[in-house]
Order: structure tokens, then sequence, then C-alpha cells
């Protein structure tokens, strides 16, 4: 299992980051104080369901806020331990593509039709000044060719409509590396993508962070991406981290209810050990109309009078991650069996 | 509790609704319409009753010294013959805007034949039908039309079957989209409606979107109409003198454009005038009519 | 997409051949002997025998139709009685003026809507868009013919600034004539004063067209920007660094361009209609202003073979904007075959 070459040098250090919807007061707060550190050669995971705030948190880190709609109003980010929180758009211009790199959900609307992937793939290269269009043409080949595209030089002259959807994925990451970026956030790489897709592409990921020791952070709703690849894990819910461990951890020994929850609802009997997470009763609510508390709460098995109250922080529990819990923080959360180590299956 | 509710909600009458949709427009809204409306008002009075906003005779020659600007007894001054212009320009709304409206109406008319024919009959006859709508939209209009004026003689008559014969195609394609439209619906609706039955389905929802439709179109049409209208006169079809049409106005005064700048400026400002009071009016109106505002419609 | 450019010309060869049926058919309209009306007034009766012949009068319609057609095709027009030249040769000598006018205010119109439009979609801001729309309701009311009066009132009559109309001022004498149009022409022959005039007296004809049609065009484009810019690629452009004016120009133009270059050649159409009337109040000699003086006179020989010429321009920037689609967006072209 990969994750494990992980050095000790933070790449990728996000401290209480914060971002709102609808001006720099409003409440709602996609992004509620999200800390975390990826080292070089090391995955984190984001997990959490649609709505959490995961694929927010990865575009305030990239400065990719839609504008007008949303802005960081609080919180520091930092790669290679230059802060980047910050800087302007056009500071922020030189630092994507190149330092950090950001992987988009959708292939098929993520790449521009009417430009040859030619032209995409190497634009980091050339738009960043890193090289002659010779060495990019070449880098992005070589990329191509590696990322598992058949045929990279017929693909560098094709667009993107000729292209199937697992193909598209492929050159997306071919161009989110051509940078040689130290960080790679990759968005729902396995969503859009049959089955046998997915494991060649998180193999690839895998193979890429030995090589380079590239820091990967992961976001998914794919529970079983989570257990190949991460060595960390970060569980998000209404905008904060609710638990954040090892994959180990908080996979045999989850620390709070929603995580329980989110491993039991795995779908067991599907064919295939790559499953997602849903099927909890209820639903994540709207960031306009937080309970007062725990925003989980009104879901929770395990829910006491104080979780109603007040706010859990992440606090260390019997295991060794944290969880934002009250429950949790007193010990008292019950032992947890699961009926199969997700981690034991391919 | 609900059952309340539900009995509370159907005694509204429709004189609520209307003051309910008024204050639930915006103020942009309002304010198109009430601008456009009163424009649109003052150019009909104008058309039909031209003596309520002027008392002067616009053939009447010498009534002022000629080639005056404006002042307080001639309003907009007078023309090289001594003629009140501005009772001229108001008298000028009844060709200007009749003809417009006469060639939009037969243009709607013969459009409506021709769209719901092709949309509901589809198959070949659609095929064809369409073939040729096509031809005429992809040929200058306005070239056309104007030789087929110019073959037809000078005079009103002549302009507007010349731009109607022009105009139709348009309303073809739009009520066969509309038709079209319905079809779908229909066969959307009425899968969930179960028995509803597809008269009411028809009513509720595809009536208001097709008057959204049209009041775009027509609203917009009665401009254009009346540019064209216009240029044509300018070219010197269209009406003939004594009429003061407004484009054939601008052409006499054109050459008087050093010497009395009024006479070519205000048939053109009249023109200007119609056309945006009238998209205002239609635009404003867009958001009343709630097929319009199921359309997506977003100030 | 070979096969998609064979059938776009077809179709535009079977457009071109229903307008000279519809000149036919104006022909016979005109109250007449339509031998006597091509000849023009004042015609010699030998001259009109010759037509008479050629036309096929005493043959039934369809061979009288054939016949037509083969005389459009060699170009016998007519006669115009106001000029007393063939229709032909007036056309050549009016022709130049009008290329002239129209290809000078399209490409300035292009490059500003254009331009205009995708800069006012990069800058957001309620006033810009409040601004375009009104802008936009108010161009499209007004007439192309009023915007040139009214240009002409405020640069010539009031300020002086600017020259009434015409190509040149009437002491003025033309450079030598080699493709007819003054500004090429003076040019080519180093005449530089000669040119300053003849751009002084292409401002106010080209800034009317510009004026009269821009506001559609900038809305046009400026909406197409503004969807474009909501597309996720856009969000994966930025992503790799890619700012500003790369961005708009290689990334967005390409896709945003496609239904733009529709209203474009839209509004290409619309400027034939209107070179008539925009010629008319610049006194500007070219086709238009020949159209003019022909309707004034109901010199029918002209007008006629004036329709069939605009109509002829104007299929054919149709077909070259059909064949322009498919290498704007690479998507059509595999679907053509």
């Amino acid at each position: 299992m990969t994750g494990t070459n992980a050095d000790c040098r933070p790449v990728l250090e996000v401290e209480d980051l914060r971002t709102a919807i609808g001006g720099k007061d409003s409440r709602r707060l996609p992004v509620n104080g999200v800390s975390f550190t990826v080292s070089a050669g090391e995955t984190v995971a984001v997990v959490g369901e649609s709505g959490s705030g995961k694929t927010m948190t990865a575009l305030s880190v990239m400065g990719l806020l839609p504008k007008g709609v949303a802005q960081v109003v609080g919180g520091r980010v930092a790669v290679s331990g230059r802060v980047i929180s910050g800087l302007s758009d056009r500071e922020m211009q030189s630092v994507r593509g190149v330092d950090i790199a950001y992987m988009p959900q959708d292939p098929v609307s993520s790449l521009n039709p009417a430009l040859t992937i030619g032209l995409q793939v190497t634009e980091p290269i050339l738009v960043h000044r890193k090289g002659t269009r010779q060495q990019a043409e070449k880098g992005a080949l070589d990329l191509l060719g590696k990322v598992g595209i058949p045929d990279p030089r017929r693909a560098m002259h094709a667009y993107p409509h000729q292209l199937s959807g697992g193909m598209r994925q492929r050159v997306l990451l071919a161009m989110c590396l051509i940078g040689q970026p130290s960080v790679l956030i990759a968005d729902e790489p396995t969503t859009a993508v049959d089955v046998t897709t997915q494991e060649q592409i998180i193999d690839l990921l895998a193979s890429i962070q030995t090589e380079s020791h590239l820091a990967i952070l992961l976001i998914t709703h794919d529970l079983g991406v989570v257990a190949r690849i991460a060595s960390t894990v970060l569980v998000m819910y209404a905008g904060r981290v609710v638990e954040h461990g090892s994959a180990e951890q908080v996979f045999s020994e989850p620390m709070h209810p929603y995580t329980r929850g989110l491993l039991q609802s795995v779908d067991f009997d599907s064919v295939t050990p790559r499953t997602r997470l849903f099927a909890l009763d209820g639903a994540p609510p709207q960031l306009g109309d937080l309970p007062t508390g725990c925003s989980f709460s009104p879901r929770c098995q395990y829910a006491e009078p104080v979780c109603r109250k007040t706010v859990p922080e992440l606090a260390a529990t019997t295991g060794t991650g944290l969880s934002a819990c009250h429950v949790a923080a007193r010990g008292e959360l019950p032992p947890w069996t699961s009926t199969q180590d997700l981690r034991s299956g391919t | 509790m609900d059952v309340e509710l539900a009995v509370a909600d159907r005694s509204e009458t429709s004189q609520t609704t209307f003051r309910r949709s008024w204050s639930r427009s915006t103020r942009s809204r309002q304010v198109f319409i009430i601008t456009g409306g009163l424009i649109v008002a003052v150019f009909l009075v104008a058309a039909i009753a031209p003596g309520l906003l002027t008392s002067h005779n616009p053939n009447a020659l010498y009534v002022g010294p000629p080639s005056a600007g404006p002042s307080a007894q001639h309003l907009l001054g007078t023309d090289e013959l001594g003629r009140d212009f501005y009772a001229r320009v108001v008298y000028g709304a009844r060709p200007s805007l009749l003809m417009s409206v006469i060639i939009v109406a037969i243009g709607a008319a013969l459009g409506t034949v021709v769209g719901v024919t092709a949309g509901l009959f589809g198959g070949w006859l659609d095929e064809v039908l369409m073939r040729i709508v096509d031809l005429f939209l992809s040929l200058p209009g306005f070239v056309l039309a104007l030789a087929l004026a110019a073959a037809l003689g000078r005079g009103e008559r002549s302009v507007v079957i010349a731009l109607s014969v022009v105009w139709w195609p348009g309303y073809a394609r739009l009520f066969r989209g509309m038709v079209l439209g319905m079809k779908h619906r229909l066969h959307v609706e009425s899968a969930r409606a179960l028995g509803a039955g597809h008269f009411r389905i028809a009513r509720k929802h595809m009536l208001p979107f097709m008057w959204g439709q049209l009041n775009a179109r027509v609203t917009q049409d009665l401009g254009y109409a009346l540019v064209n209208v216009a240029g044509l006169s300018f070219v010197g079809l269209g009406a003939q003198p004594p009429a003061s049409e407004w484009g054939s106005l601008l052409q006499s005064g054109l050459q008087y454009v050093a010497t009395a700048w009024w006479l070519t400026l205000f048939p053109g400002l009249a023109i200007t005038l119609w056309t945006v009071g009238i998209a205002m009016l239609g635009d404003g109106l867009s958001g009343f009519i709630r097929g319009e505002r199921e359309a997506g419609e977003r100030d | 997409m070979l096969r998609y450019a064979f059938q776009r010309l077809i179709w535009a060869i079977f457009l071109m051949w229903l307008v000279t049926l519809f000149t036919f058919i104006l022909l016979h309209l005109i109250p007449g002997n339509p031998a006597v009306i091509l000849a023009g007034l004042g015609a010699k009766k030998a001259q009109v025998r010759a037509l008479e012949v050629q036309l096929g009068l005493n043959k039934p319609l369809t061979v009288q139709y054939f016949q037509y057609l083969a005389g459009l095709v060699e170009l016998h027009l007519g006669r115009s009685a106001v000029t007393g030249d063939q229709v032909t040769t007036d056309l050549v000598n009016y022709l130049p003026a009008t290329i002239e006018l129209v290809v000078i205010s399209f490409v300035i119109y292009v490059a500003l809507a254009v331009g205009l439009g995708a800069w006012s979609a990069r800058r957001e801001g309620r006033v810009t868009e409040i601004a375009v729309r009104v802008s936009a309701i108010v161009g499209s009311g007004m007439p192309v013919f009023w915007v040139g009066a009214v240009l002409q009132l405020v640069f010539f009559a009031r300020l002086g600034w600017l020259p009434q109309g015409g190509q040149l001022a009437i002491t003025a004498s033309a450079p030598p004539k080699i493709t007819g149009m003054i500004l090429v022409d003076s040019a080519l022959d180093g005449q530089w004063s000669t040119f300053l005039q003849a751009v002084q007296h292409l401002v106010l004809p080209v800034a009317t067209i510009v004026l009269a049609m821009l506001a559609v065009g900038l809305r046009s484009t400026r909406a197409s920007v503004l969807q474009e810019l909501r597309r996720p690629y856009v969000r994966t452009a930025e992503a790799k660094g890619v700012r500003g004016l790369r961005l708009t120009v290689v990334h967005i133009m390409k896709n945003a361009l496609n239904p733009v270059i529709s209203t474009l050649s839209l509004q290409f159409g619309y400027l034939l209609g209107w070179v008539a009337l925009v010629e008319t109040v610049f006194n500007w000699p070219g086709i238009g202003l020949y159209l003019y003086n022909s309707i004034q006179n109901l010199d029918y020989a002209p007008i006629l073979s004036i329709t069939v010429l605009i109509s002829g321009v104007f299929i054919v920037v149709n077909l070259i904007t059909d064949l322009v689609y498919p290498l704007l967006n690479p998507r059509l072209r595999d679907r053509q075959g």
C-alpha cells in the first residue's frame, strides 16, 4: 500500500481554512476551519457526501473559487513553505500548474473542445515558460505514454471529443503532471470512469507518487479508492472536518458516528469492492440552516443533549486520530465491529 | 391544518393575482412597462386621433415662416413649405404605424397557418414547408422587398405586400417550434397527469408559454417593421406626399441638414422612440406572462 | 466535410436560381413590355426590337425564362434610362465604391463588436450589464439612415469637422483608376493627400454603419462569452495558470465565436440591404446610390440587376460562413463526414 513513502516534509499545509458563500460576513461556510498537511509522497484523502465541502476546500486552496460567489475569509495555505493564501490572482497564476496542480472532476467537460490535446497538455510548460515548444511536446508525448494512452503521437493532434472518458481522465492527469508540481489535488478521479479504468488510474497515481514523491490530496466519496492509496483520511461534514486520522485507524476503528455511518452504508453485496458511500438516513444540512451544536446530531444515533448545544472540536480519542465528537472525546463511543475490512479487498 | 391553507389559496381572485404579479415583478420591469406603455400610448393616440395632439393641419402651407426652427408656436419648427412640422410628424404616425401593424399581422397570420400546419402534420409536409421557409430566410429580405415594392408601383399597398411576403417565414418557424414544443410537453405532462385531460394541460401550461414567445416576437417585430417601412419610404416607395410618413419626411429633410436640422432629427427620433418604447413594453410585460417566467427568465 | 460542402454549394446554387426566377416574375409584374422596360426609356426602336428577340417575348413563358436566364449569365442586363449606359457598365463603375464602404465598415464592425463584447464580458458588474441591455434596445431601434443623418448633422452641419458626402471633394481629382476604389488607388499611386481626403470622407458613412449594427453584435458576443465562462474547461485552464488575454483569445473565443458568427453573417445581410440607404444619405457613388436613383426614376433594369447582384453576394457570403463553421468547431467536422 502506498502512502508509506511519506517523508516528514509537509508540502501542503492548510491551517484553519475558512470560505464563505455570499459575502465576507455570510454565515454560510462550506469550508469551516479545515486544517491538514500533506507531505511529499503522502496521500491524504478527503471524504464525505456531496455538499460536505470537499471540492470547495480544494478550490479554496487553489484560489479558484467563483468570483463574486465565494471567497476565502480566513486561514492559511502554504505550499513548500511558501504562503499562498494571501496572494493576488495574478501571483496565484504563477503557482498553479507548476507548484500545485488541480485535476478536475469531470473529464468530459473539463477539456476545451476546440483545442487539441497536444496544446492543452503542453500548455502548463508554455504558459509558465518552463521550456521550449519542442521540449514541451516531447514531455507531453512521454507523459501521455506514461499515463497509458496508446499512440500518444496521434493523441496529441486529436480533439477531446475523439477520446473516451477514460482516455480523457488520463489526459487530465498528464496535463497536471507535466509542470512537475509538488502537490496534486485529484478531485474525484475515479467517479466518471469505468471500473477497469478506475483501477488503472489508481495504480498510475500510486506509481507516480513512488517515483516523484508527489504529495496527493485525494478528494473522493469512494471509500475503496481511499483504502487502496491513502495514508491519511479526513472526513468532512457540513464544512468541518469531523475525523482525521491514519487510514488504518479510520477503517479499523472509526471514532466518529458519521464515519461509522459511512462505513456501514458501504454496499457489501456489490460485485466490486469499489463502492460508494451513501444511504445514510437523512441528508446533509443546508449551509444556511445548520443545527445548533454538532451539525451531525440530527442524524446521529449516539447524540446526547450536549451535542445539540455545543459544537464539538477535533480532539484526541482512544484511537490514534482526532474526532469532533463529544461522545468520542469522553471515550464512550462503543467499540467498532465491521463485517468486512475494506482494506483487505483488492 | 393543511386543509385550511388550501381553502385560503383558492379564495384568491384574479384581481389580486394582477396586483401580486405587479408587486412581484422587479423595479426595472416596472419602469420598463410604465415608460414603454406611455410611449406606445402616445404614439397610438397620434395614429388614431392625431387631432388630439395638435390643432395644426399638417398639409396647410405657410402657416408659419418656412424652414423656421422649433418655437413656441411651432413645437418642431416648420418645413420648407411653411407647414407645421410637429403636425407633420404626428399625422405621420398613422401611415407609419398602420403599415407596420398590418405587415406584422399578415406575417403572423400567414406564418401561423404555415407553421402550425407543418408542426401538427409533420412528415413530408413539414419538410417541404420548412424548406420553403428556410429559403426565404436565406435571402436578403429588405432587398427583395425593395424590388418587389418597386415592381408593384409606388404606394403603401406595395410596401405592405412586399414586406409581408418577407415577414411571414419568421413566424412560420416560430409557430412550428411552439407546436412541436407543445406536442412534446403534452406527452410529458399527460404521462404525469394521468387523466387530467389534454385540454386543461394545454390551457394551463402551453398557452402561457406561447403568449410569452409571441409577446417577445411581436413587440420586437412591430419595431423592426416600422424601421423597414421607413426604409422603403426613404427610398421613395411607400406612402407618397403629401402623406407625412416618417421615412419619406427624413428623405426630404436630408437636403436641409445644414439649414433645418429639425427636419431630419425628429422623424427619425419618432421611429426610434416607437421601437424602443414597444421593446421596453414587451420586455417588461414578459415578467407578467407566466410562460416566460417558467422558461427561466432572469432579470 | 466534403459532402457537407457539396450540399451547401448545391443549396447556394438553388437559391441563386430562385432569385433569378423571382426577378423574372417581377419583370412580368411590371406593367409594360418587358423589352421596353429593360431597354430603358428613350431607347431606340432597334434596341427594343433586339431585346424582344433576346427575351423571346412571343414564345411561351418557360422558354422566355430560359432566355432571360441566358441573358443574365451573359450579362445582358439592359440599359439604364438614367445613365444611358448598359447596366453592366454602370455596375462596374459603381461597384468599387460600395465594396470599399462595405468591406471597411464590416471589418471595423466585427473588430469592435467582438473585441468590446469580449472585454465587457470579462468585466463583471451590474452597470455594464444594464448599459449593454439598454444600448441593445436603443441601438436596434435606430434606423441606419437616421444615424447617418444625425452624424451628418453633428459633424458636418454643426461642427464642420467632416465633409457632407461623396468620396472626395468636388474640386478634387480622382487618382488613376486601378481598382476603382479611391482609397486603394490613391495609396497605390502615392497620392497621400488624396488618400487622406478619401479617409476623411469615409469616416461618417463607416461610422454610421458601425454604430447602427454595433449594439446587436456586441450583445451577442458578450452573451456568448459569458456563457462560455461558466463552462468547466475554463476552470481547468485557470488551474494550469492560464490567464488574461491568452485565456480569452485562445481558450474562450474559439468556442464563443460559434453562435456569434451566425449573428454576424445575418448582420452582413442587413448591411447589404442598408448600404443603399447609407449611400443615399452621404451621396456615396456606389451601387446603393445607383439603386436609389433608379427607384426615383422607376428605371427598372438596374433595379432588377442590383437585386440579383446583392442577393448573389448574400448567398455567397452565407455559403462561406457555412463552410467556416466546421473549421471553428472540431466536433462538427467529424459529424459531417
